[in-house]
Formats: C-alpha cells, structure tokens, sequence
C-alpha cells in the first residue's frame, strides 16, 4: 500500500500547494490524477517518488519512507515524468545497463513491449523521436514490474495507434502486486483504462473513488432526466445538454469524466459531498 | 538489503556511468592532451629547447588544479537538468554509492589519467627536444624534493573539495559561480588577515600571507616569521581536515537534492 500522511508542500512557505493531505493508493488499481494547471499533479507524483521533500507528513512505499530514497524504495518504483531522459546507448544496452538495478526486471518482456511499440532495439536512444523514446520508457517501466509505477502525462507526444496500444498494454500490465498511477490532461487518453480517480484541487485531493463507486453514485447522461431536481451538475453542448444526476433509480451509466473533473473544478463541494 | 553500500550495486552504477559517459570522457581526454600539447610544446619553443625540470613541474602543478577544477565542476551537471537528475535520482543506488562514483572519477581516474596523459606528452616533447642537443634535460620526477607530488597533491585536493561542493550545490555554470565564490572568499580572507594579524601579534606588520607567514618591520629590519618545518604535518593535517570536511559536505548536499 501506498501512504501519503498530514503531507504538506510548497516551493515556498508562503504558498502552499498541499496542506495537511492524506491518501491511500491500493494495490491492483490503476488510478488516473487530474487537476487544472498548476493544482499540483505533477508535483504529489514527485513527493511520491521521493525527488521533492515535504515540509511536513510523508510518503510511504512498503515501510520505506519516500524522501530517504533508499535503494530499496527506488526498486518498488518507477517514475516516467513528462520530460524524460535516455542516454546515448541503444534499446539493448540500456537494459544491460539499467535493467538489472531493479530485481524483478523481465528483459524477454521488455523486447516485446518495445517489438509491440514498433521501436527499433538497436537505434541510439537519444536520436530517436521523442514518442519512440516515450514508449522505451514505457515498455521499460513496465518491465520493471515495480510495486508503484508512476507515468506524468505518458501519452503526450504518442501517435494515435501508439494511444491504444498503450492503452491495451497497461490494461494487461496491472496485477494484484501493481499500482499505476497516471497524470494527465488528455482524460480521453485513460478511457477504459483507470479504475480509480483522484483529483487534486484547491491544496486538497478532493475525490479518491474508483468509477464503480462514482457511477453507483451518479448517473451521467446527455439527455435531461425527467426528475430535473435530481441534477447536480449540467454542460450545455452544441446539440444538447450533458447532465450528472443522483442515481437514484441505481441504473448503470458510464462515468464521464470530463463532465465530472469540470463539475468538481467548478463547484466542487456539492458534487464531492455526494460521492464522498 | 543493504541500502547503504553494496559492492555488486555499486560496480553496476560504475560500468553504467562508464558506459554512458565514455564518450564524453575519451573527448575530455583528447582536449587534455591537446592542450598539454601546445603548453609544453610551446614553452620548449620559447625556452630554445630548453624545457627545464621546474617548467614542466610547473605546467604539470597548474594544469592538474585547472582542469581538475573544470571536470570537477561538471561531474554533478545531470543535477542542474531536471530530466537527467530525475533518472540518475530515482536509479535504485544509494546516494553514497551515486556519490562515490563521481569522486572516484573526478578524484582518483582523473588524477591517474592526467599524469599518463602528462608523461606522455612531456615524453613525446622532451624526445623531440632532446634530439639536436647533446646535454639532455631529463623527464620529471615526483618523488623529488625539489618537485614533490605530494604539493601538488594537497593542492589539488583542497581545489577538487571546492569544486566538488560547487558541482552540487549550484545548478548550473558550476565552475563559473564556484570560482566566484570561492575568490570572494579569499578576497575576504586577504582583507580582513591583516588587521586580524595586527591585533593578535600586537605590532605593525609590513606583510601579511594569509595562513603562510608575516613580515615585521623594526626600525631598518625586516623579520619574517614563518611556520618551523616540525609544523608542517600539522598546516598539511588541517589541509585535509578541511578537505574532508567538504567532500563529507558534498555527499549530505547530494542527499538532499530535489528536482
């Protein structure tokens, strides 16, 4: 289990960006974080993975605290931030090289992922385009087999096969053993993949629900419901009117979460009082 | 687990580095004795051929604290480059580990290829020198008194400690602000030595050389007082002390890095 306790951060003390934050990550989740600019998406992944320090609290990996980035946290993790760096070696000798640091790494498994992203073993890594180098990172990470694997906007600079195609790959990556943790912007990039949202507003994580919860919770739908008090939230469109309402009838519907990460951003108490 | 030091986790990070920075290491070396090159080459020019034993300690003693004080500065750059720091913070290694490769190269493997590239090249020279002459001037020796390593040594050691801290704590132009620093310093220490000296010895002084001797003037008389030779283990002691006390420094600032 992953535990972040009383975490509070700033760049600066006078601006903070968390205050007093608690969450627990569950294995066999793969959780996807949203948040506007600037609300701190990026920087809860890096106070997860040790390379920033919190001013107070902390995060917890296996009993390993983050910030102490000892050996044998850094094992149990893999972070893929938005910018990554590859040095000038090849596919191979970057396994060679790296792979063996951490103990459950699968090279056989690694060559396919890279096989199923169509990325050449033998090129240069540094030269190659910056999504060629994305989808080495990933398939590396996801070679790693680490408890917590951390991925800040992975599908950024991904053509549109290599979306769905890592969209099927991490599906098929997660066990019981695993917790994914995905940022992004483009929320249509993690559909059908999350089971579990957080979202991370006005210095707090104001939602920590897996979509069965949410959608047990509230019906989402781009027709009106007859019962119009029942709505909690509603967007107008070009041909008609996207709606969340209280699910009362408990008829499955399926989570919407662009029309959910703008109701909390906009009026977030009454939609997250609900689901909480 | 040993998450402090593991000898196999540790030869893994070494053949890694190595790996990754062989080329950038192998140019560093060719600029190394490109420059030897035109140093020693050219001051045997000038000198009509007569490169002398003190000329070539000289160069030798300058271009170890110069360069080693350039490569030095750089040995922790990746820290300054967000994308590069987050792969070399989140390797599963310990910080002693990560920090022990960087000192071995910028401190032991720098020092071993310098004096290899240097006898190399002062071989080619003196050779080339020697071969119209028939009193030959002979190869450098550093066991000599005269010309002893171990100055040049405590030295250098001193200027890699400086450069060494430098390298981790600033993020970028590392040597440019280290030796800023570190010439302030110094600036402050020649400034303030004097009255500093004046008032411990209670007398006017002529001459003040910061941690090295001073010059009284009496009347038409000079006297200089300078540390006895049974004293200098100890001024060499406090050399190293402070040596240590930045390398220990650099490994609690590498440990306390963020992106």
């Amino acid at each position: 289990m992953i535990e972040i306790s009383n975490l509070t951060f700033g760049y600066s003390k006078k601006k903070l960006l968390f205050k007093n934050l608690n969450l627990k990550l569950q294995m066999g989740h793969i959780y996807g974080l949203l948040g506007k600019n600037g609300a701190g998406k990026s920087t809860l992944l890096k106070n997860l993975a040790g390379l920033v320090f919190p001013q107070e609290g902390l995060c917890k990996l296996k009993g390993y605290r983050a910030a102490d980035r000892l050996p044998g946290f850094l094992q149990e993790l893999f972070f893929i931030p938005e910018e990554i760096y590859l040095p000038g070696t090849t596919a191979i000798q970057f396994a060679q090289s790296t792979g063996h640091f951490y103990p459950k790494f699968d090279e056989a498994y690694y060559y396919r992922m890279l096989s199923e992203f169509d990325v050449p073993h033998t090129s240069v890594l540094n030269k190659l385009s910056f999504g060629q180098q994305k989808k080495i990172m990933i398939a590396f990470g996801l070679a790693t087999n680490t408890t917590l694997l951390i991925m800040d906007e992975p599908t950024n600079g991904l053509d549109i096969p290599s979306k769905a195609k890592f969209r099927k790959i991490i599906a098929a990556a997660l066990s019981e053993e695993r917790c994914i943790i995905i940022s992004t912007h483009q929320i249509r990039d993690l559909d059908s993949l999350i089971d579990s949202l957080l979202i991370v507003h006005e210095q707090e994580i104001v939602l920590n629900r897996s979509l069965d919860e949410i959608a047990e919770k509230i019906h989402f739908s781009s027709i009106a419901p007859v019962d119009k008090e029942t709505i909690i939230y509603e967007e107008a469109h070009r041909i008609g009117l996207n709606t969340m309402s209280i699910n009362a009838k408990e008829t499955f519907s399926k989570v919407d979460m662009e029309l959910l990460f703008s109701a909390i951003i906009s009026d977030h108490k009454s939609v997250t009082n609900h689901l909480n | 687990m040993n998450n402090i030091f593991s000898l196999r986790r540790f030869s893994q990070l070494f053949i890694k580095h190595s790996q990754e920075y062989f080329k950038t290491y192998l140019l560093s070396v060719t600029v190394l004795l490109a420059l030897l090159a035109t140093v020693l080459g050219f001051t045997s020019y000038l000198s009509g051929g007569n490169l002398g034993i003190k000329s070539q300690y000289a160069i030798l003693f300058f271009f170890i604290i110069g360069a080693g004080s350039i490569f030095t500065s750089m040995v922790f750059s990746d820290l300054g480059n967000s994308r590069k720091s987050i792969a070399m913070m989140t390797l599963p290694a310990s910080h002693f580990e990560k920090y022990l490769v960087a000192w071995l190269y910028s401190f032991v493997i720098y020092q071993l290829i310098f004096l290899l590239s240097f006898y190399a090249v002062d071989l080619v020279v003196l050779n080339l020198q020697n071969s119209g002459m028939t009193g030959k001037i002979a190869l450098l020796d550093l066991q000599n008194p005269d010309t002893p390593y171990g100055m040049a040594l405590v030295t250098f050691s001193m200027i890699h400690s400086m450069a060494f801290l430098g390298a981790v704590s600033f993020e970028k132009l590392h040597f440019i602000k280290t030796a800023s620093l570190v010439s302030l310093i110094c600036l402050l220490l020649i400034l303030i030595n004097h009255p500093l000296a004046t008032t411990i010895l209670g007398v006017d002084l002529d001459k003040v050389v910061p941690l090295g001797e001073v010059r009284i003037k009496e009347g038409e008389s000079y006297f200089n007082i300078q540390a006895q030779l049974s004293v200098r283990p100890i001024i060499q002691g406090m050399a190293y002390t402070f040596v240590l006390i930045l390398w220990i420094g650099t490994y609690f600032k590498l440990k306390e890095k963020q992106v």
